[in-house]
């Protein structure tokens, strides 16, 4: 039982702060959740965007440098291809003009080819099969005259191999390093860069073709010149290493993928690190159509510059062209798209990456936040739980205290005080169960007092009635008891008995109406009227007038006395009684049995003035019995709230065996006592019996 | 006891029940007096009264003074035999207006 308040309040304040906690966890997961979707939404957003845009703007990047890139190469080319032509168009112009002016000259020797000479520059002769040296020795010496240009002209350009000038006469002087391998027979005639100037009558580059001594691609530049006559005499050429150029072309290889190469107006690759050459030193060409979309290659061919993407050998690719001057070739720069992109895919992989993460991280933060919380929701459970149980412990404590101290008040003990120093209602009603208790104390104080004071008015009671027996030890005439059981307190009913004289005996019944300390003062004073009034020596009627008068006056609260008087005269055993307002008295004759005592019914004591009374007589054997009683008798009361009754007292009367008067007393007795079963008694219990036992002597 | 009270013209009825005795007399006293105010003419009916101990007694002659002091009437009906034994008895049927 006790500490259930304590147990009570603990239990709702850990439930509420339970409750709480759970819903601002539950708000929190809820919201980190929400933040959490909108931040990876915004950061894949962001991520995806970013990777997005660099992409893009990689690739364009990317094409703009690839175009450039395109025409940086072809313009290097040009620059290279156009500088081998001017040195070709100086060396026509040359020889044009010594053929022209061969006067001017004096012979110079040019020799036929010597291997001392490899690796260095020098001009060589060579003659066709069918030349005669000394036919053409004249011309010889006069072109002789070209060598010095021919030898610097060679060298000035590291990627021209040879630069030399061919007759219709058969004569081939020429300026190169290959003294070892050069033959000296050779017919420029039959060549097809003489063949295709001669044709032509201008400027003309050869097909690529290989080189004669291995070393790799080559073509040729070659310009007719004439004489005054406007005769062809000749063919100026330079013999071109492609190889230097395709360096050029190839240098600074683009990324994994990329690549370049020089294709033809015929949309055939002629200059690439990849361009090979069969037996006959012809290329093998790779046509671009079976490489690139043909619109791509048209465009090229017709000399356009440009960027593309488009699928080449399956790879998405940037396709950047760009023309050459010199010649009808385009440059062209290829490269995978994937390449170009892979940075900006590496960075979009990275952002996405790192969005991830964020979301990792956020993860991870919301994971901690949770377990921050758990922790938190833990503590703040632990607090909880001991704040609930000092709240409670606190709150419980002075109801304890009150509940303990109830009961050692209601022990009895009086003096106790409530010591609750709480400051709230709890202090109150300490007070109030302190001031309560003060009062009660009070109280009981009073109620001790007036209890003595009535115990003690209850012994003046019992002390004024006759209460020593046998009353008269001297006496053999009669036998005579009486008692009287008060109810609780003191009670209205009274008996008397005395001796007016020697041989007048009276007897009293009376009830007064009501109970307590009212009724005892008024039987007080009626017990006293009546006996000093009889042993005044007036008759029962005259005393009950006079008693009657007497209580009359000044009796506001209406009290009244119900009362039985009656005179024996011992000597002749008459009995004058009178009557107010009492239950009729008893006599059993000595033969028979209990019988009310006739009697007119007169008004009570103290009810009117001026009543007057009425006297009956019985003369009284010996052997009969007198019993006297109060309504205390007839309607006690047992637990079914049934009366004892006149009938019951009768029968039981008249069933007694005994022979004194005591003894009668005390059989009526046990006999109410046995019909209440217990039952508390709700009147006073008062009796008084009378048995004459003899005569009383005359007087001798 | 239970006392019901109904009041007609000038006439004050206290119809009683139960047991007329030291316990419940004071409260036909506070109803008597009460009436004593208010009507001329006062009817007990005490059909249901089976019991009327000496306390119930002095009760019923208090209001028959009063009532007589003040030129009122009190009147009892329907008393029943063992009641009106208890009248007989101490007197009060020669007091006591019963019809």
């Amino acid at each position: 039982m006790k500490g259930s308040i304590y147990k009570k309040i603990r239990k709702q304040m850990l439930f509420g702060s339970f409750v709480a906690a759970a819903v601002v966890c539950l708000a929190a997961v809820i919201i980190i959740s929400i933040l959490r979707g909108s931040i990876i939404g915004a950061s894949e957003e962001l991520g995806t965007s970013a990777a997005v845009d660099s992409k893009t703007a990689l690739e364009i990047q990317m094409e703009e440098s690839l175009f450039q890139l395109a025409g940086i190469k072809s313009y290097l080319i040009d620059e290279k291809l156009s500088a081998a032509a001017n040195l070709v168009s100086i060396t026509a112009h040359n020889a044009q003009y010594i053929v022209s002016e061969p006067e001017a000259y004096l012979p110079r020797t040019v020799l036929f080819p010597n291997a001392a000479n490899a690796g260095r520059s020098v001009a060589q002769l060579r003659l066709a099969q069918n030349a005669d040296y000394a036919d053409l020795e004249a011309e010889i010496g006069l072109l002789g005259n070209m060598s010095a240009l021919l030898v610097s002209g060679e060298r000035s350009l590291d990627y021209v191999r040879s630069l030399y000038i061919g007759t219709e006469s058969g004569i081939c002087i020429s300026a190169d390093v290959d003294s070892d391998q050069d033959s000296v027979i050779f017919d420029p005639r039959a060549r097809s860069w003489y063949i295709d100037a001669k044709a032509a009558g201008e400027m003309i580059w050869t097909d690529v073709f290989a080189d004669n001594f291995g070393r790799g691609l080559g073509i040729t530049c070659a310009m007719p010149f004439y004489g005054e006559d406007g005769s062809l005499r000749g063919v100026a050429g330079a013999g071109m290493q492609l190889g230097i150029l395709a360096e050029i072309v190839v240098e600074a290889k683009l990324g994994e993928t990329g690549y370049a190469f020089i294709a033809n107006e015929y949309g055939e690759i002629i200059i690439s690190d990849t361009v090979t050459v069969d037996g006959d030193g012809n290329i093998i060409s790779q046509n671009l159509s079976g490489v690139f979309p043909d619109e791509t290659a048209a465009r090229m061919m017709n000399g356009a510059a440009g960027i593309e993407r488009a699928p080449v050998e399956g790879r998405e690719c940037f396709i950047a062209y760009a023309p050459l001057k010199t010649l009808p070739w385009s440059l062209v720069v290829i490269m995978s798209v994937d390449e170009v992109v892979a940075p900006a895919i590496e960075s979009e992989e990275r952002i996405i990456a790192m969005t991830g993460g964020t979301v990792t991280g956020i993860d991870r933060m919301i994971f901690i936040a949770l377990l921050v919380f758990a922790a938190a929701l833990i503590l703040a459970q632990a607090g909880n739980s001991v704040l609930a149980r000092r709240l409670s412990s606190g709150l419980a404590r002075p109801v304890i205290q009150l509940s303990e101290g109830a009961g050692i008040i209601g022990a009895g003990d009086l003096e106790y005080r409530f010591d609750v120093k709480t400051g709230d209602e709890l202090e109150t009603l300490s007070d109030a169960f302190n001031a309560m208790i003060s009062n009660i104390k009070t109280i009981t104080a009073e109620k001790e007092r007036i209890g003595a004071e009535l115990n003690v008015a209850t012994q003046i009671q019992a002390s004024m009635l006759p209460c020593i027996f046998p009353p008269f030890p001297g006496r053999k005439e009669f036998d005579i008891y009486a008692s009287m059981l008060p109810a609780k307190e003191v009670g209205g009913d009274f008996y008397d008995f005395f001796l007016i004289n020697e041989s007048k005996l009276a007897v009293v019944m009376a009830d007064v109406s009501g109970k307590g300390v009212p009724a005892a003062l008024f039987m007080v004073i009626a017990k006293t009227l009546i006996k000093n009034n009889a042993q005044s020596g007036k008759s029962p009627k005259e005393v009950f007038q006079t008693v009657n008068d007497m209580l009359c006056e000044n009796n506001d609260a209406c009290m009244f006395v119900t009362a039985f008087m009656g005179y024996i005269d011992l000597r002749s055993g008459k009995l004058t009684y009178v009557n107010a307002g009492h239950d009729p008295a008893l006599l059993k004759k000595a033969d028979g049995e209990f019988k009310p005592l006739p009697s007119k019914p007169s008004l009570i004591l103290a009810g009117f003035e001026n009543v007057r009374y009425k006297e009956e007589e019985m003369i009284l054997s010996p052997g009969d019995t007198l019993y006297l009683y109060t309504d205390g008798v007839t309607e006690a009361m047992n637990n079914d709230c049934e009366l004892f009754s006149t009938r019951r007292l009768l029968d039981a009367l008249n069933r007694s065996k005994v022979s004194t008067a005591k003894e009668l007393l005390v059989h009526i007795k046990n006999e109410i006592d046995l019909f209440a079963d217990g039952a508390e008694q709700a009147d006073d219990i008062t009796m008084l019996a009378l048995k004459i036992t003899e005569r009383m002597e005359s007087i001798k | 006891m239970e006392i019901k009270k109904t009041i007609t013209d000038y006439t004050g009825v206290l119809t009683l029940s139960g047991r007329l005795d030291t316990v419940t007399s004071p409260k036909l006293q506070e109803a008597l007096a009460e009436l004593m105010s208010s009507s001329d003419k006062i009817e007990l009916d005490f059909s249901e009264i089976g019991y009327v101990s000496s306390a119930g007694l002095r009760v019923l002659l208090l209001g028959h003074k009063n009532a007589s002091a003040s030129g009122k009437t009190m009147t009892l009906k329907n008393v029943l035999p063992e009641v009106m034994e208890v009248f007989e008895i101490t007197g009060f049927l020669d007091i006591l207006t019963i019809i």
